[in-house]
């Protein structure tokens, strides 16, 4: 998949999760995917770390 | 100092060096960085992409970190518009356009970012005439008009004006 295609995809799947939602509502989920993006970011420092580790 | 805000398929194609558009992106970054051009993103918009991304398959957990690790090594500033004023613009956007939720969250980010461009190898959603409806919302309501293009564009269309 190109990177056009995988963000057009990506939009796609936004659109339909936040159509129809409340701008209250909208701006919980924003906050929820900022806090996946930060889970992420932990974990993929916790798992280098045990890696330089070992 | 000018102000280019990348669109998702540019972080896309920055982050993966197998991407058709990957040496463009990085010809386009290191020429406007000569340039002292200043590179920016809707963190908003970036996150939700990613999180949605990695939830919903296109992108797997490895391509989201890669796609941060591009963001941080090519100094992309991700900046925060109010989340409030972002989504009522994007709101507003969807009254004029049959643009899809994901695109306006950039179109609005661009705009309350103060970029003079965004900068997209997505031209279904990124071209000339969506351009147009969106500057139309931002005329009534007093904010900056933007220019939409892809990199390749963007840079000869700058070299031209000057």
């Amino acid at each position: 998949m190109s990177s056009v295609d995988t963000a057009k995809q990506i939009h796609e799947d936004v659109d339909q999760m936040l159509k129809g939602l409340s701008v209250k509502d909208q701006e919980i989920v924003l906050k929820e995917a900022h806090n996946i993006v930060e889970s992420l970011k932990r974990i993929e420092r916790i798992t280098s770390k045990v890696k330089a580790q070992a | 100092m000018v102000r280019v805000y990348l669109e998702l398929s540019v972080l896309i194609a920055l982050a993966n060096p197998f991407d058709m558009f990957h040496s463009r992106t990085r010809e386009f970054l290191a020429v406007i960085q000569r340039r002292s051009f200043e590179q920016v993103s809707c963190r908003q918009a970036v996150e939700m992409d990613l999180a949605i991304g990695v939830a919903k398959r296109p992108l797997r957990v490895a391509d989201a970190l890669r796609i941060l690790e591009a963001i941080d090594a090519y100094d992309i500033k991700l900046l925060s518009p109010p989340s409030r004023t972002l989504l009522t613009l994007v709101n507003e956007y969807l009254k004029e356009t049959s643009l899809k939720i994901g695109d306006l969250l950039h179109y609005a980010g661009a705009t309350l970012l103060d970029a003079e461009y965004i900068a997209s190898w997505n031209t279904d959603d990124f071209n000339k005439r969506f351009e147009k409806s969106i500057n139309k919302v931002n005329k009534k309501r007093n904010l900056k008009t933007i220019k939409v293009g892809t990199p390749t564009l963007i840079w000869s269309g700058y070299n031209e004006q000057r």
